[in-house]
């Protein structure tokens, strides 16, 4: 059965991007346009195995999004991807902290992206 | 310059003109200092230290009230309709509407500027998905073609089995017939054989016939014999009779026995030696259509491996277009690269445009506000480039620079 893929951004081009490189490959896609949203679609049905997020993003941003995801029952260990243009090393590291699996800065070619993928989500 | 009247209208502007401290001495303004402060000492004064100032109304004190109240009232009536000829325009106030006109073509420009950056990023961001969904497009195609192929290929070996199992029947077929010449040529040579001894059965057909001829001739002597004999003889010719009848049928039936064999040694030795030769060609046809449907299944079998290869060879040109697209849509990322740089630089204009209008914008000009203008918009520009430079830029990126920090796994 295909996995399945949160990818949280408010830019139309990166969620028809990803949406489309990853279902390509054979995943299943969700998404969402901010954290406020992302947060919603963890409750609901299919339940994420990976998260992709950006980080900077209107009414709730990837740091922030993170932490609660984090804090929801079920997505303790659920791999979350922040992918963002921000090289600031302060944010990754709050992200990290906050529970962020790894760090992608834009643009990150499909290939690279499955790669990363591969090596978080065991059996993708 | 405007009427000063718009003082009681709630102009801003004007009310701080009006409270500056050069406008202290303006006559306009000492006549209605005057005039309040007179109507405060009348009010507030004993009747009694204002008798003799009862010129006018016979009244103590009101006289002197009602001069200053006219003088008041004189006062702000030139206030409002002040003389032009009193207005002239100072160097100050040129320079003012100068900066405002400035300024305010510099806002038109900055929201074309701005109107046309929104344009750009949109279209941009329109770019982008078109080129998108061509993309999932192109894919999807390519698929459908592999799919196609994937199902002929299918279906080619479903066929190639049934041929092979066709000529694997017919090669079994094809041993037989083979085999069949040599054993119709040993049946020919048992038949042959028996066709000898046919041959050998009609020289003791003859004996049978020349016993016959015999048995005849002794039953016609032994007739003879009986009726010179008379009445004793008469059983002994029934005898004879008997073996003539005897000697008769046994001629007819080697007559007829000699007919079957004869037909039958034609038989064999005419037509069916012809038949079975004939026979024998057919069969060598046979023998080689069979050769040719296998010479048609080594082709069939070189189609389909051909056919095998070709659907690998386009299986991995369909799996490199999906890593192609993949690295396609990876890059149309930088759209929201310089979407978000746009963004950052559009934010820097505002705050730019707000500083500036909070200085010599819709009121009049601040002077402590213009001593400090141009700090504010450096330290404007220290916040834009410190934000910028935390994200990423296309030359960075396409240079590869960072290349450990692009992704990192904690």
């Amino acid at each position: 059965m295909a996995k399945t893929i949160l990818v949280v951004d408010d830019s139309g081009t990166m969620v028809m991007s990803l949406r489309n490189s990853l279902e390509i490959a054979g995943f299943n896609v969700v998404t969402a346009s901010d954290g406020v949203i992302a947060l919603d679609k963890l409750k609901s049905a299919p339940k994420p195995d990976l998260i992709i997020t950006d980080i900077n993003m209107p009414n709730m941003g990837g740091v922030e999004f993170i932490g609660k995801a984090r804090a929801q029952s079920g997505f303790r260990f659920t791999p979350i991807l922040a992918l963002t243009t921000e090289t600031q090393q302060a944010k990754r590291d709050e992200a990290k902290k906050l529970g962020a699996t790894g760090w992608l800065v834009k643009p990150v070619s499909g290939n690279d992206l499955l790669r990363v993928i591969k090596q978080v989500l065991p059996g993708a | 310059m405007k009427c000063p009247n718009m003082v009681f209208l709630g102009k801003p502007r004007r009310l701080q003109a009006w409270c500056r401290k050069d406008a202290l001495l303006d006559p306009r303004r000492m006549v209605i200092v005057s005039a309040i402060s007179l109507i405060l000492v009348i009010r507030l004064l004993p009747e009694s230290n204002l008798e003799g100032f009862d010129l006018l109304i016979g009244r103590t004190g009101d006289s002197v009230l009602l001069l200053a109240i006219l003088a008041l009232v004189a006062a702000l009536f030139f206030i409002q309709c002040p003389p032009p000829a009193d207005k002239k325009p100072t160097t100050q106030d040129n320079l003012l509407a100068s900066a405002e006109a400035i300024f305010e073509q510099h806002l038109r420009i900055d929201e074309e500027i701005d109107k046309r950056l929104n344009e750009v990023t949109a279209d941009t961001e329109h770019s982008a998905l078109f080129i998108i969904t061509q993309m999932r497009q192109l894919y999807d195609n390519a698929s459908r073609v592999v799919q196609y192929l994937e199902g002929t290929n299918l279906k080619a070996g479903d066929l190639g089995q049934a041929i092979t199992d066709s000529v694997e029947r017919l090669m079994e077929v094809n041993t037989f017939i083979s085999q069949l010449p040599a054993k119709i040529e040993r049946d020919l040579e048992s038949v042959q054989t028996v066709v000898s001894e046919f041959k050998e059965m009609n020289g003791l057909i003859e004996s049978v016939q020349a016993i016959s001829m015999q048995s005849h001739m002794l039953a016609i002597n032994a007739a003879i014999e009986a009726s010179r004999a008379g009445v004793a003889g008469r059983a002994f010719k029934v005898v004879a009779d008997e073996v003539r009848s005897l000697a008769s049928n046994s001629s007819k039936v080697a007559t007829l026995i000699k007919e079957g064999l004869t037909r039958a040694s034609s038989a064999v030795n005419g037509g069916m030696a012809s038949s079975i030769a004939e026979s024998s060609q057919q069969l060598q046809g046979i023998s080689l259509a069979t050769a040719s449907i296998s010479i048609l299944q080594e082709n069939f079998a070189d189609m389909s491996q051909y056919y095998k290869t070709r659907f690998t060879v386009v299986t991995k040109h369909n799996e490199d277009l999906a890593k192609d697209i993949s690295e396609v849509l990876g890059q149309i990322q930088y759209q929201d690269v310089v979407r978000q740089s746009v963004e950052r630089i559009r934010t820097a204009i505002v705050q730019r445009n707000l500083l500036l209008q909070s200085a010599i914008g819709e009121g009049a000009p601040d002077p402590d506000l213009l001593r400090e203008l141009p700090e504010r918009i450096d330290q404007l520009k220290r916040e834009y480039l410190v934000e910028d430079a935390r994200h990423v830029h296309l030359t960075q990126a396409e240079l590869g620079n960072d290349a450990g920090l692009k992704i990192e796994l904690f």
